[in-house]
Parts: C-alpha cells; structure tokens; sequence
C-alpha cells in the first residue's frame, strides 16, 4: 500500500507540474495577446482624368421665377483643386469688375451670364484670370439655402462683426454656425462691409471652405454623398452628367480646407456712364492665374 | 487488484480534465473553425473571402433587380480586393478586378497599407467577419454612384502573434462602360502591421 500511494503522490505531482506548465508556458505557435496597442494608417484617393481641374462657381441674382441662367451672377469665384495634392486655391472676381467679355466688348463682368450662359461667363472670367475652367456650375439664392440645409448647415469664421440695411441678418465675429438662410446672408451682405464687394467675395470664399469642412466631417455617414449629390443635381445648373458630378462631388472631399487658400482680385472704385464699378487689377489676376494654374496652389499669396 | 486505487484515478481524472481544457483553449482563436489559408495560397483564399454586403441605402429609385445586381457587383469587387489583400506575392496586386485603373494605380500606391504584405513575420491569414454597407444614388433610376462602407477584417499570425488586421472606411464606386467600377476609397488600416 505504501508503494501504491508513494505513486500516486508522484503521478499527481508530475500533474500539477503538467498543468502548471500548460497553464504558464505560451503555447509556441498561435498567442492571442489580451492587450493590442492599434496604430493606424489612412489612405485615401479619387482617381480623375487630370490631377488640377478648375470651376468657376457662380451665384445667380435670379428671383424666384427666373432663369438663374439668364441674370446676372452675384458671386463668382474661380475654384482650383489639386487631387493628387489635396491643396485648392480660389480666386474671387468682383461682380462689379469692368472687363472684355467676348463678342460684346466690355461690361461688368457678372453680365457675361445674361449675355451668353455659363459658356460664356467661363470664358470671360478665364480670359480675364489666364485659366479656362473644366467646369461652370451656376446655383440660385434657393438651391444655395436647400445644399447648406443638406449638409446640416456650415461652420464659418468671419474676420468681421456686420449686418445690413437690405438684408435681414447678422454676423457675429469669429466663429460663427449657419443655416442656409444665414450662409446665404453671410455670403451676400456687403452694405455695412468696409471693403464692400471685395470683403463679400472673401466671406463666399469662406463659405466655400465651410461647405468643404463640413462635408468633409460628414461623409463617412452612411448616405450622405449620395443624399448631398442628389440635392446639388437638382440645384446646380450644369452641363455635367449625374455620373460626372457624383466623382467630382467625391474628388473634392480629397482637398484640404486648411490648404485651400483664397484670392480676392483687387482693383479701384470708378464711374462709367454714371455706374459705379471696379477696374480690376488685370496683371493681379494674370500673376495669380500664372502662379496656380498647374498646381492649384499660390505659391507667391495673393500679390 | 487494479492498479490505480479510486483516489489515484480521480487525481488522474482531474489532470486529463484539466489537460483538455488548456489544449481547447488554444482552440479558440477565430481562425479555429475555418479552412487555413496560408499567404499568399490564392486557391485556398478565393474559397475563404467572404463579405456580408448589403445595399442599405437608394437615394432616387432603383428597382429591386437593379439594386440586387449593384449588390452582388459591389460584393464580388470587396472579396476580389480582400482576396488580394491576404495574398503576399506581388502578383497577386497586379490587378484589381473593379477597379478604375487610376484607382488601381492609387492603391498599388499604398499597398503596404492596404494588403498584410507590409506585416514582418507573416506566417498565416484568416479571414475574419467582413461586411459591406452599400448607399446608392440612382436618379432617375440609373446608377450614378455608390459608396461601400466597408469593415474587412483578417486574422493575421506573424512572429507568433495572432492580431487583427482592419481595414475599414469607404470605397467609392461609380458607372462605367465596364460597370460599377471602385474609382477611389478612403480606408484606414488598423490592427497588425499598422503604423508602418
């Protein structure tokens, strides 16, 4: 008997060695650790046919009833994306800039709308900056308000405290959250602004890097683009098919709103016919075309 | 007599218990419960690959038909890349079936970060639960485009360690003479071999 339990001590010892060992040794081939320190690695990219494509992006004057193609365009900024990059560049056109507009010598620039559609205006704004835009899309006052209200408003920071006398609204300095009735406020006031229509063109730049902050934030939401794209197609006015919008819709979001820098034109206050207009500073304009024409990025400011 | 008295064979009986457990224990990683799939062992993987997808969301009409033919488009695109995505040789990026060349350029591109040939050590990959959540726009029921957002998981065992490696975010899709096509993607990595 003493030999049987003498044995069983020692086959039990050597199982509690066994499980001991099982228990503390890792297995050699597969450990699934308990705690993973995660990194992470982003890539993102849209394939287009070219790397820079320009837009011109014009705000119609129409009212409810008219064509947005036939009146005047209220804003008119000339927008440059690099793809490959994700900088843009935007250079803004006074409405009131006195230029050639082809075939109908000169005018102020926002009546190249009325006289020959968004061809037209393309051309004249692209003669004017040396860079002829891949695209024009035209919106109303309405089809402005209705995108910002897709998106879930815009976040913009303005350098400026204003009102105006023929516009219900007002602008806090600093950062300021908008629907679209006040994006499209902030986007149009320029009554109480010191610098009139060339503080307005600044604020539309604003908004504009506020659409792509927000959209940006937005769209990994399930739906979004395609709910944004949807409404932009109804309020847009443009010779692109859904297609071609849809993946420029989606190669925009590549660009960088904190590298999308902004140029307004300048130029000098004159009368012509008793009209009050801008003489724009055209070697400005050449010079900023030059500098952001293959790259989409001003590399000398806006001088 | 019997060699083993009553005590003994519970002692015994306990320590085989315990034996077992620990052995059971080491089979519960994911992987367990599937076919192996070596690196770069295509066959094997092409068998494996497989991602839930859905269309989750039609802003426009497309009907039923439509909308199940952009599914299955948009799931045999997603388990083309993560087949390729476990593989190892080169060549099995050589192409990516769905994809835009442009796009396909972008992701050779990034290939360290988009397939587990980056991860040092790599001895096996499993395939994990992937899925894919598909928006579509169809105005006026046309497919114009679409965006997958995508969570694709493997199991990757490298230097003896068994990690998840992630890829998640969106693949962009949109119509082309040759179909729904992927034309861009904005994918994290996470998990194995991140951060290189």
């Amino acid at each position: 008997m003493t030999s049987l339990r003498a044995r069983a001590r020692r086959v039990a010892a050597l199982a509690v060695v066994l499980v001991l060992t099982a228990l503390l040794v890792p297995n050699p081939s597969v450990r699934v650790p308990t705690i993973v320190l995660v990194r992470t690695d982003t890539v993102r990219g849209v394939d287009h046919d070219r790397d820079v494509l320009w837009f011109l992006a014009l705000g119609s004057d129409a009212r409810p009833g008219q064509s947005p193609l036939g009146t005047r365009a209220d804003a008119i900024q000339m927008v440059g994306v690099n793809l490959r990059t994700g900088t843009g560049t935007v250079i803004g056109i006074p409405r009131d800039s006195w230029v050639a507009i082809p075939g109908h010598g000169s005018s102020r620039v926002n009546a190249a709308l009325t006289y020959g559609g968004p061809d037209l205006m393309g051309r004249t704004v692209g003669d004017l900056v040396g860079v002829q835009p891949d695209y024009v899309l035209v919106t109303s006052f309405w089809g402005f308000r209705a995108m910002i209200r897709t998106i879930g408003g815009i976040t913009v920071h303005s350098r400026l405290a204003f009102t105006d006398d023929n516009m219900v609204g007002s602008i806090d300095q600093g950062v300021n959250e908008l629907t679209g009735s006040e994006a499209l406020f902030f986007s149009r006031a320029r009554h109480f602004l010191p610098r009139g229509d060339f503080d307005r063109s600044a604020n539309q730049q604003e908004t504009l890097r506020g659409i792509l902050r927000q959209v940006r934030a937005r769209q990994d939401e399930p739906g979004f683009m395609e709910r944004s794209v949807s409404v932009a197609m109804q309020n847009l006015h443009t010779n692109l098919s859904p297609v071609e919008l849809y993946r420029l819709a989606q190669a925009l979001t590549v660009v960088d709103p904190t590298r999308f820098r902004g140029c307004v034109l300048n130029g000098s206050f004159g009368t012509i016919g008793g009209a009050s207009i801008i003489f724009p500073d055209r070697a400005q304009a050449r010079r900023l075309g030059d500098d952001a024409r293959n790259d989409a990025r001003l590399d000398r400011g806006c001088t | 007599m019997h060699p083993l008295g009553p005590r003994l064979r519970r002692v015994v009986l306990v320590v085989v218990l315990a034996l077992g457990l620990v052995v059971l224990d080491g089979c519960t990683d994911d992987a367990g419960d599937r076919p192996s799939a070596s690196a770069g062992d295509d066959a094997s993987e092409e068998a494996t690959a497989h991602v839930v997808t859905r269309v989750t969301r039609v802003v426009g009409r497309l009907p039923d038909a439509r909308r199940q033919a952009v599914r299955l488009r948009t799931q045999e695109i997603v388990e083309g890349y993560l087949r390729r995505a476990m593989a190892q040789d080169q060549q099995s990026w050589a192409d990516l079936p769905g994809f835009t060349e442009g796009a396909q350029d972008l992701a050779r591109r990034h290939r360290d970060v988009l397939t587990v040939a980056g991860v040092p050590g790599l001895e096996d990959v499993q395939p994990g639960r992937s899925a894919a959540y598909v928006a579509v726009l169809a105005p006026r029921g046309r497919v114009a485009g679409a965006t997958a957002n995508v969570d694709l998981v493997l199991r990757v065992t490298a230097e003896g360690v068994t990690q998840p490696w992630r890829v998640g975010g969106r693949l962009l899709l949109t119509n082309t003479p040759g179909g729904l096509k992927v034309f861009g993607f904005d994918l994290h990595r996470s998990g194995a071999g991140g951060g290189a």
